[in-house]
């Protein structure tokens, strides 16, 4: 439904974009002033500005999806636990609960109220994934959520422009690197202060008392493109089931998706219940915020990210399953569950997404090198490797890059230089794409050696190592991903140790194809095979390629 | 102050102490305050200083208070505080050594001034971390860790302190309801020392407080100086975990002061959460003392005066912050051993050979009749010989714990015991012998898969003699017949059969000292065997020297 807020879609898009210009500049303000690599470098975190209500506007140009998609929804339950009528200038009300936020404790989510007249107008959201929250030192392995770390209950860090020592006192004795996550917990609240300030002089310049003529032209005009474009689409149920590595045990996720009219139906019962074998469970919200991802994406694609683009989709999932997981089930490493729902629904929708739908991705294997050596001192280094990720009707998967998150690489020689190991091979791996009219994107193999006096520490969490990544419209999966550990395959992965001299080799899996591969054309075969992508048997086995040919 | 007024004055504390112990039993929450009692209750003077305790404290906890107290009333200032506050904090380093324990202070007003505080320190029965208790590699696995704070704010309850607390662990009911057991009693107990300061017309504690320490001091020093000057040294290997630790200390006697150094002792270690913070070796090293030389004395500050232990900073028994230290009891509990291998020269008929160790143990689980359920034991080895008696049989040492029931755990958990018996041959032979270890036997009757967590001691190292005797049999566990030597959370299996062998306690003096009779009369009630009466104590031999 329209308001009519007298905005003209001109001034509109122009103040829009400011608002989105306020969130880059604080995005670039954390950038500088953060303690810690993983919000430095790896930019894991999101700021997102909200109306009076908690619901999101606009976020900056390089948060993380799930991010923005989640922090609406926690800021409506701070509000709801600290009422927006019983907030003062300087506030900063915080939570890294997983059920509250995104579904594990490393991420701070926090809110700041904007004032303007002595009233609340907005609120500066922020999500961060902090470096350490105590809790058990590896990843996968849990039984429940008490081993995870500090739980930090909705509570104001911040009350009226003063700091809540007892909050700060209990974060950094609970946390291995205290200096690291109150730095950058420090410099949120210091570039919350900023966005507050732009966000004032921007309804100073436009003569506003407040953002909500704004937020219904945004919040209006986005759902009513959203609805416009779901109902382009033929009304039908379109469902598909997806067996995943999971832990230990393979889970399975099946989607159900209704679409009726202008609305979205997404029904995940048949989906596995929930484990206590591994902290693979996602709670609501990221099941939530996945699930808008790819509808997003392909519908979508070129509108800011804001609230407005939710409201037209329902997700379902029935509680105690490991799409909708209860408190206090394990969740540490639920992103190996989260980042497989958009090949379930690409599968379920590919027909109808056309160009924009994908096949089935490698994944993301983050892996962690800590110990101590001389020369080095106490070292942690990590990276966040991708396989190939899936094709797509028009176009051939790419070779490694993240997805379905921003995440940034950290390169080999930043990890030599901080610790004491040496890459010995990072090359893409031959024959690993699945066969298609599109082929699947090639994947990587990465082989690192300790080449310090003393076992380190390693943790990893790989996916597609049981379960390969599913192919679209006749298209092939991408082959299975295999790690070895000092020549040996493994399949359990608590925290690990690599001996001196050791290795550790990761076969990362390769995206899926889209199409027949018969109806790949010759041309783009060749090609494979002149780049090294396919070798001449997996061009043979793959395509029917004859040597001679 | 004549020692008659003197003596009614301090038992009139002392009861006050129990009075609110008894208090806490009735309105915890827990069992493992309820019934195992793993709690203490002490009165200090304003300055932080150990007045008394309840009568039922563990020992350790009663040394450690003051030591928490002064670093709290350091960080807040006692001028700061208000009537209503209560301090608490279960931060290792500044309290008992490990996560569980919940240091509580209030303090005591009258006429508008801090004149006493009411410590407690209890065990809670979660503070969230990894399930298991030794391997952990930092504290921050640990569980929640809580910084010293207002748990309560001139009368009002710190509501964002419970919320965090709460959230941060499995049976936040029972954590938070213990917490506030704790401060009521200690609410009572201030009205009560009130009630005593009126009733006697003080204006506070503070001349009884200088009675009572200076007392306490002089006597305690008296004793120490009838003790000859010297250097007493002594090193134990026990089982630590993965690795063997090494406990090795000197103690110097000099005039009436003690200075007990641990020079030589393992480095800390992450292998397991076996580490001491210093608060714990200072408490485990005073026990010794008070039990030897002034036993019947109430526990008050002025006893550890003349006492001074040094540690080397990053060894076991004065580890640093982050190492793990959850089951810091394994190494803790045999501190008091190294001192008698030292001092059993000079203790005479009060020292005591070494124990054989107490290994709690936890079953949890679901069960399709019991529901959720989760039981835990306290059974312990026999003890060490003195140089008077035979060690005793299994019971609570050095701690006061009381045992659960097989029949309690039977009725709460789908366990059958099947044994639980003497263990034949396990007392260490000597002059007098230790006390016999015991076998428990029990099997998983249930349908479903449980967890089984053990911290068994003495099965790596056997807990030695002194002055000749012998060694007591080392440890055993097995789970269906397999011999097992590391202790992560086990999931037991239904049907399977675990059995725990625990150590017998070492011996006092030379086997052949032992009188025919009473190596006859072991053997008639079946501690000893023939052939244990025949190997052990050369039986034969001195049949036919007789």
């Amino acid at each position: 439904m329209r308001q009519d807020s007298g905005i003209d879609f001109i001034t509109l898009e122009i103040m829009w974009q400011r608002l989105i210009a306020v969130m880059d500049e604080v995005d670039d303000a954390i950038v500088r002033t953060s303690f810690s690599t993983i919000v430095g470098e790896s930019r894991d975190f999101a700021y997102i500005l909200t109306d009076e209500r908690g619901s999101s506007l606009c976020q900056s140009s390089f948060s993380p999806p799930n991010f923005c998609v989640v922090l609406p929804r926690t800021a409506r339950v701070l509000l709801e636990r600290f009422p927006v009528e019983t907030l003062q200038e300087g506030d900063v009300i915080a939570t890294n609960d997983a059920w509250i936020g995104t579904g594990h404790l490393p991420d701070y989510v926090m809110i700041s109220p904007v004032f303007k007249h002595g009233r609340v107008v907005g609120f500066i959201g922020s999500i961060a994934h902090v470096s350490d929250v105590g809790g058990h030192a590896g990843d996968i392995e849990a039984a429940d959520v008490f081993q995870e770390g500090l739980r930090l209950p909705p509570c104001k860090i911040y009350e009226a422009g003063r700091p809540n020592e007892l909050v700060f006192e209990i974060i950094g004795n609970n946390c291995r690197v205290p200096h690291m996550v109150l730095g950058d917990i420090h410099a949120m609240v210091g570039t919350h202060r900023i966005g507050a300030q732009r966000v004032r002089e921007f309804l100073d310049d436009y003569d506003l008392d407040d953002l909500r003529g704004l937020a219904a032209e945004i919040h209006g005009r986005s759902e009513t493109l959203m609805r416009q474009k779901i109902g382009a689409l033929p009304d039908g149920v379109y469902e598909f089931g997806l067996d995943i590595d999971g832990y230990i045990e393979v889970v399975h996720l099946q989607a159900r998706i209704t679409i009726s009219g202008s609305d979205v139906l997404v029904d995940y019962t048949g989906s596995s219940p929930q484990t206590r074998k591994a902290s693979i469970n996602c709670v609501y919200n990221t099941t939530f915020a996945s699930t808008i991802y790819p509808f997003k994406c392909a519908l979508v694609p070129h509108i800011p990210n804001n609230e407005g683009l939710f409201r037209s989709i329902r997700v379902v999932a029935p509680e105690g399953c490991i799409l909708n997981t209860t408190f206090p089930h394990p969740v540490k490493a639920r992103a190996k569950t989260t980042n497989n729902m958009n090949q379930l629904l690409f599968g379920a929708l590919w027909p109808l997404f056309g160009e924009h739908a994908q096949a089935g991705s490698g994944s993301i294997w983050p892996f962690t090198l800590s110990g101590t050596e001389d020369g080095y001192g106490h070292f942690l280094v990590d990276m966040l490797p991708h396989g190939g990720r899936g094709a797509t009707r028009e176009l051939d998967g790419l070779a490694p890059v993240a997805f379905p998150h921003n995440s940034m690489v950290t390169p080999c020689e930043i990890m030599e230089v901080r610790a004491p190991i040496l890459f010995v091979r990072k090359e893409l791996l031959p024959d690993s794409a699945g066969a298609g009219r599109r082929r699947g994107g090639i994947s990587q193999v990465i082989a690192v050696r300790n080449i310090g006096s003393n076992p380190m520490h390693l943790s990893i969490i790989p996916d597609k190592i049981v379960c390969e990544p599913p192919g679209l419209g006749g298209g092939l999966p991408g082959k299975l991903g295999q790690v070895y550990l000092a020549g040996t395959e493994i399949t359990r992965f608590p925290p690990l140790t690599l001996e001196p001299g050791a290795e550790l080799e990761l076969r990362m899996p390769g995206g899926a194809g889209f199409g027949p591969p018969s109806e790949r054309e010759q041309a783009h075969i060749l090609h494979d095979l002149a780049m090294g992508y396919i070798t001449p048997a997996g061009a043979q086995r793959e395509y029917g390629l004859d040597q001679e040919e | 102050m004549d020692p008659i007024t003197f003596d009614i004055l301090w038992q009139r504390l002392i009861s006050i102490m129990d009075e609110i112990d008894q208090m806490i039993v009735r309105t915890t929450f827990s069992t493992i305050l309820s019934e195992s009692r793993d709690f203490a209750c002490i009165l200090t003077d304003v300055q932080g200083r150990s007045l008394c305790q309840s009568v039922w404290s563990t020992a350790n906890f009663s040394v450690v208070l003051p030591r928490t107290a002064k670093s709290m009333l350091d960080y807040f200032g006692t001028q700061s505080l208000r009537e209503g506050d209560v301090l608490a904090t279960n931060d290792p380093w500044i309290g008992t050594g490990h996560l569980p324990d919940f240091i509580l202070l209030t303090p005591i007003f009258w006429h508008g001034q801090v004149i006493a505080f009411v410590g407690t320190i209890a065990h809670v029965s979660d503070v969230g971390g990894h399930p298991g208790e030794i391997e952990g590699m930092d504290v921050f696995s640990e569980g929640l860790n809580m910084p010293p704070f207002k748990l309560y704010e001139a009368g009002a309850e710190n509501e964002l302190a419970f919320r965090i607390i709460g959230h941060n662990c499995r049976v936040p009911d029972m954590l938070l309801g213990d917490l506030r057991a704790m401060a009521g009693a200690a609410r009572i107990g201030a009205i009560r020392v009130r009630e005593f300061l009126d009733e006697y017309e003080l204006s506070n504690l503070e001349t009884l407080a200088t009675e009572i320490l200076d007392r306490s001091e002089a006597l305690m020093r008296q004793k120490i100086s009838a003790l000859p000057d010297g250097v007493y040294s002594y090193g134990l290997d026990i089982d630590g975990y993965i690795e063997t630790v090494h406990l090795h200390a000197t103690v110097t006697i000099s005039g009436s002061d003690i200075y007990v150094d641990y020079a030589g002792s393992s480095p800390q270690t992450q292998l397991g959460s076996i580490n001491c913070v210093y608060n714990s070796t200072f408490a485990a090293s005073l026990f010794p003392f008070k039990s030897a030389l002034v036993p019947d004395l109430p526990n008050n500050e002025g006893l550890f005066r003349p006492i001074h232990v040094s540690a080397p900073e990053g060894s076991i028994l004065n580890a640093t912050f982050p190492m793990p230290v959850k089951a810091r009891a394994k190494t803790v509990n045999n501190v008091n051993q190294v001192l008698f291998g030292a001092l059993w020269p000079v203790f005479g008929p009060r020292a005591n050979a070494s124990n054989g160790a107490i290994w709690p143990f936890v079953l949890k689980g679901e069960d399709d009749q019991l529901g959720y359920f989760l039981v835990d034991m306290l059974p312990h080895g026999g003890r060490g010989a003195t140089p008077a008696m035979d060690g005793t049989i299994p019971v609570a040492y050095p701690e006061n714990s009381t045992i659960t029931p097989c029949e309690i755990l039977e009725t709460r958990a789908p366990i059958l015991f099947l044994r639980k018996e003497f263990r034949q041959d396990s007392a260490g032979p000597g002059q007098q012998r230790g006390g016999v270890g015991q076998v428990i036997v029990f099997k998983h009757i249930g349908t479903q898969p449980m967890i089984f967590n053990l911290t068994p001691d003495r099965i790596t190292t056997v807990p030695p003699g002194f002055a000749g005797g012998q060694a007591g049999l080392i440890g055993e566990v097995r789970i269906d017949g397999e011999l097992v030597l590391r202790f992560p959370p086990i999931l037991l299996q239904p049907g399977s059969v675990v059995e725990l062998h625990i150590a017998g306690g070492g011996g006092f003096g030379p086997v052949a000292e032992r009188e025919v009779d009473r190596i006859l009369e072991d053997l008639a009630m079946g501690l000893i065997s023939e052939r244990g009466a025949r190997d052990d104590y050369l039986l034969d031999q001195r049949h036919a020297l007789a």
